[in-house]
């Protein structure tokens, strides 16, 4: 086997399967609700 | 031309390099509960990173800077006795698919064995990255990630090649 068709299958292997579904919604609503929580306010600034 | 939503931009992100952003991660991480926290902490991140995002770059490329830049503060900030525990495999594993599933994990774990230098560049390889993109996220030359990266490959055979 050369090493390029050995690296291709790296890359296979490497994003192979079905990659489970990130819980995309839910990271948003950490991140957005993480950075309401901590927005200096008006007075603060 | 209209200014895309802050929010809309984020879930765009992670919607597109979600993948690739989740396989990374993995390289950084010991288990599974790692890998979630790593992964909103990510998302807050680039929550606050997005705004100062002007395009000087690919957003790939912005979006993987920012995972190495949590995943090397990860490693720092973690407790050393702490062992290893599990390799968090980010994909299921349907009857019929087991051998994949073996493989990857094994490649997984091989990666993971690589020093955090030779790691990083041969993750963001297997992602398909070009040298420049991997020069960028890094911040190296082109021409030390194509060296690098030789060195990398070479160890990764190496891994792979011994018994498992």
């Amino acid at each position: 086997m050369t090493q390029d068709s050995e690296w291709t299958d790296l890359l296979q292997q490497w994003k192979g399967g079905q990659a489970a579904e990130l819980p995309v919604d839910t990271l948003l609503a950490g991140a957005v609700s993480y950075t309401h929580l901590t927005l200096p306010t008006n007075r603060e600034v | 031309m209209a200014v895309e939503p802050l929010d809309t931009r984020l879930k765009r992100l992670l919607v597109e390099h979600g993948p690739g952003i989740g396989r990374v991660v993995s390289g950084y991480v010991r288990n599974a509960a790692e890998h979630q926290d790593l992964m909103q902490e990510l998302a807050l991140a680039l929550w606050r990173a997005l705004p100062g995002f002007r395009g000087e770059c690919s957003e790939r490329t912005f979006v993987f800077r920012i995972v190495h830049n949590l995943g090397v503060n990860h490693i720092t900030r973690r407790k050393p006795t702490e062992p290893p525990t599990e390799v968090p495999d980010p994909s299921p594993s349907p009857e019929g698919r087991a051998h994949q599933t073996q493989q990857r994990l094994r490649l997984m774990g091989a990666v993971k064995s690589l020093p955090l230098p030779q790691r990083q560049i041969i993750m963001l390889a297997l992602e398909d990255c070009s040298h420049a993109e991997i020069a960028e996220v890094l911040g190296i030359t082109v021409n030390n990630v194509g060296v690098r990266l030789n060195r990398a490959r070479e160890a990764l055979r190496q891994l792979l090649g011994e018994k498992p």
